[in-house]
């Protein structure tokens, strides 16, 4: 069975697919829970997924860093193995058997903490030419390559550029796609981009007894690149990859990804963004990686509850359902939400666990 | 989207620190508990049928897929009622007003609630381990699976399930899919046991009286009705009317079905008047999903209508009853609808047939092959009864022995059968599993000297897809091989002791024969250590009755069911396969089951004069190997095998080598004795005596061709003379550097 789990995390992203051949692809990493606060309601994400993973097998197929932000990677320095150096090596630490970042990532300097690890590291693996897959137009790493001493050409598999089928995982083989909307290239240039407008927007395509799923991970893109991203697309008669039954919306459920106005109750996007949210099928599944709805605007962070009205509506008409990280199955008690992907196309588990099943799945209490 | 309606809500408000009933309570505080996707609506109690119940009502999580299969939502209503006694299912309800017609829901007098049917097992197998838990835990599973509408095994009806007190009928599925309105009615009839009837519905009344089902004769009615786009039956009816108004939706007329079948048996003149005649209508549902799609799937249903068949009519307003005399009516009185008819729905069990059978087997179809079975005694007796339960359909059966008391001991037959050939009476019991659906043909009769059905006999040797042997006869395997245009074999034999099984098995292409595969078994058991004692004889026959061949063995009939059953399996595991095999299994004092998988042996066969020469090729390298390695000296030594003297043929399958006491030298050889007497005592203990001596070898050196010398064809001639004694030919096998001679010398030549 495919599993698709999106973390309570409060505003960061964790996405993790597992496939029915046993492969895991991790979308970007944000171990978020506050030390031992017991009132952080968010997960314990490290060891969420370790518990995930077979302990003498600690890895990962794929992960992917959408952008360097702290809310997509923070904590991954201490959680994953590093190649590029021995501090980051060893110690039950998860191995990244290929690391999937934008060519922002390579390029962009004043990175720090684990942003800074996730460069260095995916700087080492494309000169050593392998374990690596940078999302980029054709020659924007030509300059960095030269700097480095490699030719262009001999780095040309490890580079994939927006409009392709990211190499490495087959509908035929693995049950899935990944299709690659962003990064681009700007029309008006090789200019380097700008941090989130650079960052890596995926469509997933899953497919089980030949009927297909599709998810939309969209990384914290703003209204603008998702505009030019929905152009881009039609421009080039493809609406089937924009084509979605769940959608991780972007930015915490920020009113930026849909407009630049918030409006008073809810944000209204563009024709081409509203065609965007409409392009789905009845049933489908909005997901939104944030803390809960608020029911005022006290707070200029997302989530924002305009864009979350806007996102209710539009579900609404599909029969479909809204979800946020934070707020499943309930405010008090946020756990993982699981999506299984089967011929029927996803279904939210809903598992009611007995007592036997919570304690064979814990240590027992101390006794004496 | 609309407000969702339900139900109402079984029985009146109960507090809930009223409850008394455990499994309620229980139910109610584990609710409570797990408030994430169950949250408690209500806690009511009443009284159905005079039991008291306590129902707990809560909303519970489903998991829902995107692209559901029925309509059940994301959040469902459902009420779970327990009884006081807990002897019963509890009843489990889904509010939804418009909770979909779907499988494994139980068929109920009211449409709505629907009742849904969690349990496959018995309830008192449930109750054993229920907990509020693993009731959750199912009820989800059965929502879930529902959605997809994966709940259902393909083989289960899509209809609600009828209580399982329902009576029964049981009907053959060919004769009941062919059976039209236009037919003669089914003759059906009862048995009454322990307070609950099962009916039979056939087409030749005979077979009522021969399994007496003599209670209620009467007649069954076959109403055919078109395909319809859902199921028909959501609620159970109770009265033919009800029935004529749940069939209306196809556009066909219960009513006008019954009232016209009952006077064209009236005016043909097989209406029964016994007051204890009835009739039962199946209706026949073809399903299909859309108005325009394929027919998906057939529902049958069985209505037994209350009332003599001269009561219905008068009911359904076709005739009037008067002085005992039937007044058919002009006109049909169409205010008598069929009101004061109850009806009882049955249960339809098929007959069995081998289509059945192999489903029970766990196999896919059936098996068609005609399969010849060659000796029916207590081991083919079983052989036989196994394949018919698995699905086997054609058999030609021989033997020419009659069931006798003794038999009993281990055969499948009964007493009854005990002066009637064994043939003839087990194709009649294997008619009697599968309702007369098997082609079995039956020879009293010898397979080697057929005195009755010759020509069937050798067709049946012709035509078999597979001949099994079960003769435990050494002269019937020997008579298959030598028989042109005779069918791939399975011989199957028990040692003396009845605690080994041997199962000899010929190549489809019949390249290794049954005759061979046999003196390879022998050969193993004078070679292969896990094969000791199996052929040792100290197992004394016992007498059955006065004539000196009255006798019978001493073997457990428990260990002969237990092996039987083995060579069933392997047959019907093998029996297409091309590959020949000799497997041995072997039952231990502590029934413990070893299996033995034997080497095969490959045979050179010449033609000597009358004789066919098969020789071991093993024999012949081992020969060369001695030969080579006494080298520049001739060897020599005996050679083992048998002699079949009525098919003319000589089996060489081992040889000893050259006695201690041998005299070799370049130019000749002289067999030594020393050792050699105690060896073939050995050979003749170990195989009961099928390996002995056959003849001898020995080798010419480098430079001479393997023609008999001058001095061999004396020696030939003196042995000769000697096994003259025995009746039996002598045997010089003479072994070159590329090539080797077999000559035959015959006492009566000289």
């Amino acid at each position: 069975m495919i599993r698709i789990t999106f973390y309570p995390l409060g505003n960061a992203d964790t996405t993790l697919i597992e496939l029915e051949n046993g492969k895991r692809v991790l979308v970007d990493y944000a171990h978020s829970k506050n030390g031992e606060n017991d009132d952080d309601k968010k997960i314990d994400l490290a060891s969420e997924l370790r518990s995930q993973l077979d302990s003498k097998n600690l890895q990962f197929d794929i992960v992917a860093f959408t952008h360097a932000d702290e809310d997509h990677t923070r904590g991954a320095a201490d959680f994953f193995e590093f190649d590029f150096a021995e501090k980051y090596q060893g110690d039950g630490r998860v191995k990244i058997n290929e690391l999937w970042v934008p060519a922002a990532m390579i390029l962009e300097p004043g990175l720090k903490g684990d942003d800074q690890v996730i460069r260095q590291e995916a700087r080492y693996r494309l000169k050593n030419g392998s374990g690596v897959r940078v999302f980029s137009s054709p020659h924007l790493l030509d300059g960095w390559f030269t700097d480095n001493g490699l030719s262009p050409d001999s780095r040309k598999h490890l580079i994939t550029d927006a409009g392709n089928v990211a190499p490495g995982m087959s509908l035929d083989v693995d049950g899935v796609e990944f299709f690659v909307h962003s990064p681009f290239a700007h029309r008006d240039g090789d200019t380097l981009q700008s941090r989130n407008d650079g960052s890596l927007f995926l469509q997933a395509v899953f497919s089980v007894e030949g009927e297909l799923t599709k998810a939309i991970l969209g990384a914290d893109t703003t209204h603008e690149v998702l505009q030019e991203i929905i152009q881009i697309t039609k421009y080039h008669g493809r609406d089937e990859r924009l084509e979605w039954d769940i959608f991780k919306l972007s930015h915490h459920c920020s009113y930026l990804s849909l407009s630049s106005e918030k409006g008073t109750d809810i944000t209204e996007p563009s024709e081409e963004i509203d065609w965007l949210f409409s392009n789905t099928n009845n049933g489908c599944y909005f997901v939104s990686p944030s803390k809960p709805i608020p029911d005022d605007d006290e707070c200029d962070q997302p989530p924002h509850r305009q864009a979350a009205n806007y996102y209710k509506k539009k579900a609404s008409e599909k029969n479909g359902s809204f979800k946020v990280t934070m707020e499943h199955p309930n405010g008090l008690h946020p756990e993982p939400m699981i999506f299984e992907i089967g011929k029927y196309g996803p279904t939210l588990k809903k598992k009611i666990t007995g007592g036997t099943a919570v304690v064979i799945s814990q240590s027992s209490p101390k006794v004496g | 989207m609309s407000e969702t309606e339900f139900c109402e809500l079984p029985g009146s408000t109960l507090d809930s620190k009223s409850l008394t009933i455990t499994k309620a309570k229980a139910l109610f505080s584990y609710i409570l508990k797990n408030n994430t996707y169950l949250s408690l609506v209500a806690t009511t109690s009443g009284n159905t049928d005079g039991l008291k119940f306590e129902a707990i009502t809560f909303d519970i999580g489903v998991e829902v897929p995107q692209r559901k299969q029925n309509d059940v939502r994301e959040i469902e209503r459902i009420s779970a009622m327990f009884y006081e006694v807990d002897s019963w299912y509890p009843e489990i309800l889904a509010l939804r007003k418009d909770f979909p017609k779907v499988p494994h829901t139980n068929l109920r007098t009211e449409e709505t609630p629907k009742s849904i049917c969690l349990y496959a097992e018995e309830w008192d197998e449930v109750n054993l381990t229920w907990t509020p838990a693993s009731f959750i835990d199912r009820l989800q599973y059965w929502l879930n699976k529902t959605s997809t509408n994966e709940l259902h095994a393909p083989d289960q009806p899509l209809e609600p399930f009828l209580p399982t007190t329902a009576a029964r009928i049981v009907v053959n599925k060919a004769i009941i899919e062919s059976q039209s309105e236009d037919l003669p009615p089914l003759h059906i009839g009862g048995v009454h046991f322990e307070n609950k009837f099962t009916f039979k519905a056939v087409k030749d009344q005979k077979i009522l009286e021969w399994f007496d089902y003599k209670h209620f004769p009467g007649f069954a009615a076959c109403l055919n009705l078109p395909p319809v786009t859902h199921g028909i039956l959501h609620r159970k009816p109770a009265n033919l009317a009800e029935l004529n108004s749940l069939l209306e939706i196809s556009g066909v007329s219960a009513l006008e079905f019954v009232r016209s079948q009952l006077k064209k048996w009236q005016s043909s003149g097989i209406l029964s008047s016994d007051k204890n005649s009835r009739l039962v209508i199946f209706v026949t549902i073809p399903l299909r999903r859309t108005d325009q799609g394929e027919v998906e799937a057939i529902y049958r249903w069985a209505f037994l209508l209350g009332g003599s068949l001269v009561e219905l009519g008068e009911k359904t307003g076709v005739w009037q009853v008067q002085n005992n005399n039937i007044g058919v009516l002009l006109n049909i009185d169409q205010s008598k609808v069929g009101q004061d008819i109850p009806i009882e729905l049955l249960n339809i069990s098929y007959e069995f047939d081998p289509i059945e059978a192999a489903r029970c087997n766990g196999k896919l179809n059936k098996n068609e092959d005609r399969i010849f079975i060659i000796g029916l005694g207590a081991m083919g007796s079983k052989v036989f009864d196994d394949l018919v339960r698995m699905g086997y359909e054609s058999f030609g059966l021989i033997d020419s022995d009659m069931l006798l008391p003794h038999n009993l001991a281990r055969h499948t037959l009964m007493g009854a059968a005990v002066g009637f050939g064994k043939t003839t009476a087990l194709a009649s019991s294997a008619q009697n599993i599968h309702s007369d659906n098997l082609n079995i043909r039956s020879y009293y009769d010898s397979v080697l000297n057929p005195v009755r059905s010759k020509t069937e006999i050798e067709s049946e040797l012709s035509k078999a897809h597979t001949i099994l042997d079960l003769s435990a006869s050494e002269s019937v395997p020997r008579f298959l091989a030598n028989r042109k245009d005779t069918s791939p074999i399975i011989s199957s034999f028990l040692s003396p002791s009845g605690t080994d099984l041997v199962l000899l098995k010929e190549d489809r292409e019949k390249k290794c024969k049954v005759d061979c595969l046999e003196i390879a078994f022998y050969y193993n058991l004078l070679h292969n250590q896990e094969l000791d004692g199996l052929l040792s004889a100290n197992n004394l026959p016992i007498r059955y009755a006065g004539t000196c061949r009255d006798v019978t063995t001493k073997l457990k009939t428990s260990n002969i069911s237990t092996l039987a059953g083995i060579a069933s399996s392997q047959i019907d595991r093998v029996i297409d396969l091309n590959k020949a095999m000799i497997s041995v299994w072997r039952l231990s004092e502590q029934d413990e089951i070893k299996r033995v998988d034997l080497s095969l042996i490959e045979f050179d066969e010449r033609q000597l004069g009358p004789w066919t020469i098969k020789i071991s090729a093993r024999v012949l390298d081992q020969i060369r190997e001695e030969r080579r390695i006494k080298l520049p000296s001739e060897t020599g030594g005996l050679l083992v095998g048998a002699f079949d003297t009525k098919n003319m043929q000589i089996y060489i399958c081992d040889i000893l080598s050259s006695p201690v006491d041998s005299i070799e030298s370049p130019a000749s050889f002289i067999r030594g004795k020393e050792g050699v007497s105690e060896a073939f005592e050995e050979i003749e203990t170990k195989t009961m005596g099928r390996l002995r001596y056959v003849g001898e070898w020995h080798s010419h050196p480098q430079g001479s061709t393997a023609r008999t010398s001058s001095t061999d064809i004396v020696a030939i001639s003196k042995l000769a003379a000697v096994m003259q004694r025995d009746g039996l030919p002598s045997i010089m096998l003479i072994m070159a550097e590329s090539e080797y001679t077999i000559n035959i010398g015959s006492g009566v030549d000289q």
